[in-house]
Parts: C-alpha cells; structure tokens; sequence
C-alpha cells in the first residue's frame, strides 16, 4: 500500500495541547477501528482520530473521507508507533496533515446565558422516558444483569457510593462497558453545569469532589480507552454529542433539546443510550428537588 | 404493570396479530357500494392527507383522469379546474381500510378487491392493477389508459366477482397469506417482484373462472390481461398486508409501525399505540432503473401505500428472497440481501409464515419497531415504482428508497408525550 495522506478539519484544543507540549515524541497506536484510532500517550493521555463529525477537545477529525469504502483497519495497526508535530501526524503510510484544522474547544455556553427554568422539568421527563424507553427495549444479553444493579443502587444509597461505583465501573459488554458510559454522562452532567451554570455551582460542587474521588480510585477496574473517557469527562472534557445535550438542557429549547437527545442515543452500538442515561442521572442529582418520583419511572422503563 | 413490560405486551401483540392475521379474499365490489360514506365528491388516495395545491404532478394526473372516469370531467383542464376550486374531498385510502400503489386514486366508481381477515375480522381493500407504463397510478390518463380502466369496470370487474362468488362458496374465498408465504420461496419478495405469487393466485382463480362460465372469449381477455400482468397481484397482496397490519394497529402501548406510506409529496406512519395520528416528512427521491428515454431527473418524490408490504413483513424487508428483483429495481444481489438484514435491526420479530431460503429459512424481518429506528439510525428501506413528476406521463422507472428518519424521531416524541405521564 503507498502513502496515505489525510487532512484535518477540526483540532481539539487538549490534543493540540498535547501535542505542542509533547511534540516530537511518539505515540502508540492503542486501538484501530473503521473510523477511529486511539493514540496513548505515556499511558495517562488519548488522543482520539475519527472520521465521525462530532468533535471533542480530545478529538482530531478529518476531512475528504470516501465512507463507504474507508477503514483505517487497512492503513494502521494497533501497537504501530505515530509521531505527533504541530503541523502533522505520522503512523506507517498513514500522514495527517494538522495545520490547517480549526481548533475546537467546545461549545460553553451562550454569551447571554440565562437558564430558563420553566421548561427544566419538561425536558428531564423527555430525557428520562427517551432514554428509559429505548434502553429498556434493548436486546443485548447483559442489558436485564445491568439495569437491574442500576436501579438496586438508585433505590438504595445511590451511584456515587463506594458500593456502585464499585460495580458498575467495568460493567457492561463492548469496548466502553455500559457502567463506565453511564458515569461519563453523569460526570458531564456535573462538570458542565459547574463550568457553565452559575446558579447551579454550589450544587454541583458539592458531587464534583466525590465523583472525582470515587471514580478516579477505580479506573483499574475497567479498560484503559474507557478509563481516558471518565477520566477526561472529570476534568470537563467530553464530545459534543454530549455537550450539546447539557447546552440545550439549560439554555436551547424543547425541540433543539430533543433533537440533541436523539442524536447521542444514536451514537455506538449502545453507548448513546447509557451516555443520555447518565446525563439524565447527573441532572436529576442536580434538581433532585423537582418531584418526578423519577427512580421509580425509570427503574420501570429499565427493568419492568 | 410497568412501562417497559406494557410496551413488551402491546408489541409483542402487535406483531403476533401482524403473522396470525389470515387475508382471504372474499368478493369485488365497486368502492362506493363497500367504503361507508363513500360521496360522489370524494376521491381516496395514497398517502397522508393532502391538498389539491400540494400535490406532486403523478397525483394531480390520476385525480384528473379519476375525474374522467367518473364523467364528472370531459378534458382535463375541466378536471383540473374542479379540483382545484375545492369541489371534492380528498382522503388518504389509509383512513378507509385500504392500500392502494402509487397515486392510490379510488373513485365510487372504481371496482376494488375485498379482503376479509378470517382471524380478526378486519376488511380491508385496494383497487385493480392496471399493469405497468402508461397507467393511472402513475399519473397518466390518456385514451388508452381511460379505456383500459373501462375495459376493467365493465368486464374484468364482473368477470372476477363471478369466480370469486364460486370460491366463496367452494372454500370461504381464496387465502392469500400461503400465496405470498410460497411466493417468497418462488423468487418473489411481494412488492416489485409478483411473478411467481401471480402464477399461483391464477392457478387458484383459473377453476373458478371457468366455473362461473364466462363466454369464452371473456374468459381469454381476463385470463391474457391477467398472465400478462406481473404486477396483477399486487394489489390484492397490499390489501392482505392492510388487513394484517390493521390487526396490530390500535394497540395501547404499542411501538410498531402500522401504516408507512407516501403520496409524492409526504411520507406518512402510523403508530399502533398512537392511533390514526398521522407523523409526516417531506417523501424522499427514489434512486433506481429508469425506462429507456428517462433520466433521475425525471423521478417524482416516492408515493404509494405500497409500503404496507414492508411494514406487514414482506417487500422490501424480503429482498433477500429475491435475487432477480435487482434487475428492475437497481442495486445488486448483496444489497439485496444486506437490506434484509439491515431490516432485523429496526424490527421486533421474525415472521413466523414469511421465510427466506437464502437466509436459512429465517422469518423476515416483522413489525418496525419505532425505538429501534429511534436507537439505530436506519430506516425502513423499501423498492418501489417511481413515476415522471410530471402529470399524464406515468411510470419512468423502479428503485430503491428509506423513509426519512424525522417520521420516527416524531412519532417517538409523541409516544413519549402519550405515555410518559
């Protein structure tokens, strides 16, 4: 196979910090997919390559891609080495070409940013019968197992406690198990609305230490690509598929929001589905003053 | 009983409802004397509601040659000018028990299969099939086409109740579901592909014909139109997959798809659980084979209720038992076969009568499951006919075409606003 030259569109601004800190220096070829490769670098950082549209501030992705007949599968191996320049990276015959990407950093919030709370109780019962509707209607033989250890910890001491997080983290079938895309959600859930919701701040402050604490001391029990994950949404760092969830949820509207729901649910083989899922049970943890009865809806919609 | 276990209940009844159904068909009739409140100033289509000012040029065609037909119109710019100025009422066939190709048109005057379901009761009914070309259902309405719907009304009408009196009386009508079942085997998959299930529902009707002695030189017109027809059958399996899906339709709780169709403007669904509330999209361009002289360009946006064929569990959703189909409807003998499993993901069952040989004699794929359209992404994929945008033309073509996912992403929001209380 000849060389294979590739164009980025978008850059995230932690990779680009990654890369201008450690440039030079080589990567490993973690994992190769169809349309993603993960690099690890020094153990402790991803850098994900994808030619899916959502970007991440973790997230390179490229342009000029022909999907149908595209796989990185044929041009990178897993265990291969990739160097990282600020104008390019390089595995085997593969080169990308990085210096003309727009750097993305995530969405934030708006600049007039006003939380719009009559609508907030509407949108957590779109997003709780959504997602509770489509995973309980999955088919995957662990799906009855997961959602039942689900909702015995909602109904007992909650997901934050050592007993749930013990686990669940790890949880699941697939390269992400099902418990680890729950607490990425959640995380996002808290670290977004402690970056980006100051009428909220205290509130998420108050789960941002344990959450940290608690899942930080347990990335060993799970896969190290799904560890980056959590590790990363700790620290305020997630997709936009995510994001733009929380972005709707406090400042869109109904219908933007929904749409945003959908889009996640979409994403991986089942991954949306535990990702909204956990979103869903990082906001309820932030207004668990709105009076759902929401553990009891939910558990019904995950294990009848 | 919670949520989760009355959508399982309701889909689970939904889908048994869909497979156990038994279609026979029992009689003719004209529309007006079998679709109650049927008025002289009412004109059935396919697909979701629409106005005279929003619809594609095949529809406008068949209205205006419906207007002919029933006399009501001498050219068509009289036809055009009475519809347009908001004299009759249209309805999509769908709200009335019925399933009709293409534009769908059904007039009072216009005769139409009887399907009675044995096991539900439900009837169900479409209109005949005019072939293929230059027809009405594609929007044409020239001499030949009027002439050829005349020679249906005042021959092949009567012609067929008479066989179907004897088959009434020797077996309770003719079973179309075993039809359809063996069809699949045969090469056929029941939407584009009616070679072999035609063959068959001849053999059944052909005793009866000669039973009802017909003059014999009746009997050669009807016989030829209908060996010559390979789409002679459709109808009569469309209004078998209406009354199949008419007895999962009204289910509470229920996430199948009941309805799927389009009128060349909007796609339309149906929801069990959600009633007769229609969810509608812009209709989709098909991609297929064009007849010589016409061009994609050409194509009108997808129309017809043929689609009840996918959503009852066969036609598209069948493809893999039909390799040859992709000789009319474009793609190849893998896409063919990937399409049947693409459709696995989106749908609750296996069709317990519907197998395929191809595919080890598995079930097609059966009952489209909104949550999982929702989940995946994918969309219900179905071949179709496609006809000229253009008024008076007709068909152009045959191909392929996925319902927009916006129906689904709808009726899934619905659903959740219906239940989620």
């Amino acid at each position: 196979m000849g060389k294979k030259c590739l164009y980025a569109w978008s850059l995230g601004s932690y990779a680009k910090k990654i890369i201008n800190d450690k440039g030079g220096q080589k990567a490993l070829v973690a994992h190769v997919f169809d349309n993603t490769i993960y690099l690890r670098m020094n153990d402790d950082e991803l850098i994900l390559i994808s030619t899916y549209p959502w970007r991440s501030p973790f997230t390179i992705n490229l342009a000029g891609i022909d999907y149908d007949g595209f796989s990185f599968k044929s041009i990178v191996s897993p265990l291969q080495k990739a160097v990282l320049l600020t104008d390019k990276i390089m595995m085997g015959e593969l080169s990308i070409d990085i210096g003309e990407a727009r750097v993305y950093s995530g969405l934030g919030k708006p600049a007039s940013s006003h939380v719009d709370n009559n609508y907030l109780g509407h949108k957590l019962r779109l997003l709780l019968y959504t997602a509770g509707i489509i995973a309980g209607g999955l088919r995957n033989t662990s799906t009855p197992y997961l959602h039942s250890r689900v909702c015995e910890y909602l109904n007992s001491d909650g997901l934050l406690s050592d007993n749930a997080m013990d686990s669940l983290i790890g949880l699941g079938e697939g390269f992400t198990p099902s418990g680890d895309d729950i607490y990425v959600g959640l995380s996002s859930a808290i670290t977004y609305t402690y970056s980006y919701v100051d009428e909220k701040r205290d509130v998420a402050s108050s789960y941002l230490s344990r959450i940290k604490e608690g899942i930080s001391a347990r990335l060993n029990q799970t896969t190290w690509a799904s560890g980056m994950y959590l590790r990363y949404a700790l620290s305020g760092l997630y997709d936009e598929t995510i994001e733009k969830i929380l972005y709707d949820f406090y400042y869109g509207d109904i219908q933007d929001f929904y749409s945003s729901v959908v889009h996640l649910l979409r994403r991986g083989h089942e991954s949306g589905v535990y990702l909204a899922l956990g979103v869903l049970l990082g906001l309820l943890s932030i207004y668990n003053s709105f009076k759902l009865n929401w553990t009891n809806k939910l558990c019904s919609l995950l294990i009848g | 009983m919670s949520l989760k276990e009355l959508i399982e209940e309701a889909n689970k009844k939904a889908v048994e409802n869909m497979m156990e159904a038994e279609p026979v068909l029992v009689d003719v009739k004209l529309a007006k004397d079998f679709i109650p409140g049927f008025k002289s100033d009412m004109i059935l289509h396919a697909g979701p509601p629409i106005t005279w000012e929003r619809m594609s040029g095949p529809l406008k065609g068949a209205v205006i040659g419906a207007l002919m037909y029933e006399g009501l119109a001498d050219t068509p710019e009289q036809a055009e000018k009475i519809a347009s100025r908001g004299d009759i009422v249209f309805k999509p066939n769908h709200e009335f028990g019925g399933a009709c190709p293409m534009a769908g048109v059904v007039t009072p005057n216009m005769p139409i299969y009887i399907i009675h379901d044995k096991k539900f009761g439900n009837y169900a009914y479409s209109n005949f099939n005019e072939g293929i070309g230059k027809v009405l259902r594609y929007g044409a309405y020239d001499k030949e086409v009027m002439d050829r719907l005349k020679w249906m009304h005042d021959e092949l009408f009567p012609a067929l109740k008479a066989a179907l009196h004897e088959a009434v009386k020797d077996k309770g009508g003719i079973a179309i579901k075993p039809l359809i079942a063996q069809g699949l085997h045969m090469g056929d998959e029941g939407h584009n592909r009616y070679i072999a299930i035609t063959r068959l529902f001849l053999i059944e009707l052909i005793p009866y014909l000669i039973q009802a002695d017909l003059p014999k030189d009746v009997f050669m017109r009807v016989y030829t139109f209908a060996k010559n027809n390979n789409f002679f059958t459709l109808n009569i399996g469309m209004a078998a997959a209406k009354a199949m899906t008419m007895a999962a339709h009204n289910i509470k709780y229920s996430t199948i798809v009941s309805v799927l169709t389009r009128n060349g403007t909007d796609a339309g669904i149906w929801v069990s659980g959600l009633g007769n509330r229609w969810f509608t999209a812009p209709a989709p361009v098909p991609k297929g084979v064009f007849f010589p002289g016409f061009t994609q360009d050409d194509a009108n946006p997808d129309i017809g209720d043929s689609s009840i064929t996918e959503t009852a569990g066969f036609g598209g959703f069948a493809m893999a038992a039909a390799p040859a189909i992709v000789s009319w409807v474009g793609g190849s003998v893998q896409f063919a076969v990937e399409n049947t499993k693409k459709m696995y993901q989106i749908t609750y069952t296996k069709h317990k009568y519907f197998t395929i040989p191809y595919l080890e004699f598995q079930g097609t794929p059966t009952g489209i499951d909104i949550r999982y359209v929702l989940k995946t992404g994918i969309t219900p994929t179905i071949n179709t006919g496609i006809a000229h945008k253009k008024p008076g033309v007709g068909q152009v073509g045959a191909g392929i075409v996925s319902f927009p996912f916006e129906l689904f992403k709808d009726a899934f929001k619905a659903f959740v606003e219906t239940y989620g209380a």
